[in-house]
């Protein structure tokens, strides 16, 4: 199946200039804000007209300005859920839910009005209206509501936003529950990058309206890592949970040969998982440790040194992995650090508290 | 008191008819109109909402003496009318209604503009991502949004026509049973001799009926808005 997107347009004095390959399953779009990754959905979805274009989106062409094609919205088919939800104010649950539905009752069906209800765990909220309905619900009927449309591409707009943390846990389980039966690609936009790797099968980073890098989780986690250490701090790492629930509220994390020990309950055992360590939270040593209290010392490879705002950035290889630690110079120069030199990164058991659960596929 | 004289009930009979009729074939073009000048740049545009709102500041005498010079027998659509149509608004109560529904014209129009600026487009775009067309989009999402504005408006026009006086007596005189509303029957009465009781007998009823009207037009405008609070 062909989902190319080629856009050069100019909006105010924003150039956007890309050509992305949609693969199948979710495709994250990540950036900073002010990317151009929404400007990008809204011309995909045909609310914004680019200068040159060239859409195809399931082997149909929506956009072709060499050849002076331009499908109107209403004939896109491509479900979208906005950022603020937009339920119609004036119809309730149920009647939201219908709308599509019965303006695409002709299409192929991949999704059924049972199905998306109980999946979206809707069927208590049918009879009501949007205005009584609280954030993370309006979303999911948001999400219910672009499937019925039977579309041949869903996109989502930062559909997160505007919820706080538990409620963006709780929507991300759906999303990861709707990934499971999605027949159609999805465009998932993001500025956060943990959300990014817990759904995407596919990353495509964007900055001032180009696009920077694709590629599927694991490439784009190694790309996240080495690429973008000045802007951002964090490091992520795929793991496998071995030990869970062990005395004083620990669970042990395979990484590569070594483990990680977190201060967790909430992981089970075989569970795939992404750990984010954080830059700052990392303490090098260049003799094995000893007698130290954390519980995590793992084996690097100092692979560069980056200087950075009055700070040395470290970026480690652990296993095919990176891992960024950043120091004061001081300590670097205490510790006479070289490219190439074998450390130990500390990392505190309670220092490591985003671990967040993933399907690796 | 009940007891009421034939020549009241035509008056009560007349002016409702008239205002109904008024307010009713108004209300398409007024969300024609209204939709137009809420969601469309053209040029004149302030001049043609001027033009409306004319009848809203100039005495009624004068709009009814203009609708007379254009509408009357000898008017220039007036002679039109009846030569081609064999119909004619001068004397009729087809010609009350008319000078009621131009002067209720800008308080609907008005209104419906108010209220078609005041929805989002997003919710519009929404329904176009859904596969719905322009004139489904209308339908199904802009005028129900509208309808606080469109009931607002209907009543505004339904409750200026019932009180019409000086454009309508200007046009289309006082004669009852045909053009005599209950506002010209009460000032009739008035002129002659012990008219002073069917006068106030008619202002009794006049304050019910408008009473009445407005306390629909709550009820039905809070039907509507307990479903529409904004998200």
């Amino acid at each position: 199946m062909k989902n190319i997107v080629s856009i050069k347009t100019k909006i105010s004095n924003f150039v956007i200039n890309v050509n992305i390959n949609l693969k199948e399953g979710i495709n994250c779009f990540f950036g900073p804000s002010g990317a151009g990754k929404t400007s990008i959905i809204n011309c995909i979805a045909g609310i914004n007209k680019a200068k040159e274009s060239k859409i195809i989106i399931n082997n149909k062409t929506l956009e072709d300005t060499n050849k002076n094609i331009f499908v109107p919205i209403h004939k896109r088919n491509i479900g979208y859920v906005f950022q603020d939800s937009r339920l119609f104010p004036h119809l309730s649950i149920k009647n939201n839910l219908l709308y599509g539905l019965k303006l695409n009752h002709k299409k192929k069906k991949n999704f059924y009005y049972d199905e998306v209800i109980n999946l979206l765990s809707l069927r208590h909220l049918l009879h009501r209206f949007p205005y009584n309905l609280s954030g993370g619900e309006k979303q999911r009927v948001a999400i219910g509501r672009a499937l019925l449309c039977q579309p041949d591409l869903l996109l989502m707009d930062e559909p997160l936003a505007s919820l706080d943390q538990d409620k963006k846990d709780e929507l991300i389980k759906y999303i990861v529950k709707i990934n499971e039966i999605l027949s159609i690609p999805a465009i998932y936009v993001s500025h956060s990058i943990s959300e990014t790797f817990i759904l995407a099968n596919c990353v495509h980073f964007f900055k001032n309206g180009t696009l920077r890098y694709s590629g599927n989780r694991d490439e784009a986690i190694n790309f996240y890592n080495k690429n973008e250490n000045f802007i951002f701090r964090d490091s992520y790492i795929k793991g496998k949970v071995i030990k869970a629930n062990l005395l004083d509220g620990l669970t042990e994390i395979k990484l590569g040969k070594d483990s990680l020990t977190v201060f967790s309950n909430t992981l089970n055992l075989d569970q795939n998982v992404i750990v984010k360590i954080k830059a700052t939270d990392i303490i090098i040593s260049t003799i094995i440790p000893d007698k130290l209290s954390s519980l995590n010392y793992l084996k690097t490879n100092i692979e560069e040194v980056v200087f950075q705002e009055g700070l040395a950035c470290l970026i480690l290889n652990y296993e095919n992995n990176t891992i960024k630690a950043l120091l004061t110079k001081k300590s670097y120069r205490k510790l006479n650090i070289k490219k190439g030199m074998q450390c130990y990164a500390i990392i505190k058991a309670l220092n490591i508290n985003d671990v967040t659960n993933v399907n690796i596929v | 008191m009940i007891d009421l004289s034939q020549e009241e009930i035509l008056a009560i009979y007349l002016s409702l008819k008239i205002a109904f009729t008024a307010s009713i074939v108004s209300l398409p073009l007024a969300i024609f109109l209204g939709y137009l000048f809420a969601r469309k740049e053209f040029l004149f545009k302030k001049f043609f909402i001027s033009l409306l709102n004319l009848p809203l500041v100039l005495p009624p005498v004068v709009t009814g003496y203009i609708l007379l010079i254009v509408f009357g027998i000898n008017g220039f659509i007036g002679k039109f009318l009846l030569k081609y149509f064999n119909f004619t608004f001068a004397f009729k109560w087809t010609g009350a209604a008319l000078a009621c529904a131009i002067m209720g014209f800008p308080l609907m129009i008005r209104a419906i503009k108010a209220s078609i600026e005041m929805i989002d487009i997003k919710y519009e775009e929404a329904a176009k991502t859904m596969g719905a067309n322009k004139l489904l989009v209308f339908i199904s999402i802009t005028l129900p949004l509208a309808l606080p504005g469109i009931v607002a408006g209907f009543s505004l026009c339904f409750a200026r026509a019932l009180g019409e006086f000086g454009a309508t007596v200007t046009f289309v005189s006082n004669i009852p049973g045909e053009t005599q509303t209950l506002s010209t029957a009460i000032y009739n009465f008035l002129q002659v001799p012990n008219g002073e009781l069917m006068a106030m007998r008619l202002t009794l009823i006049s304050i019910f009926i408008s009473i009445s009207a407005l306390i629909l037009s709550e009820i039905i405008f809070d039907r509507i808005l307990r479903n529409k609070r904004e998200t």
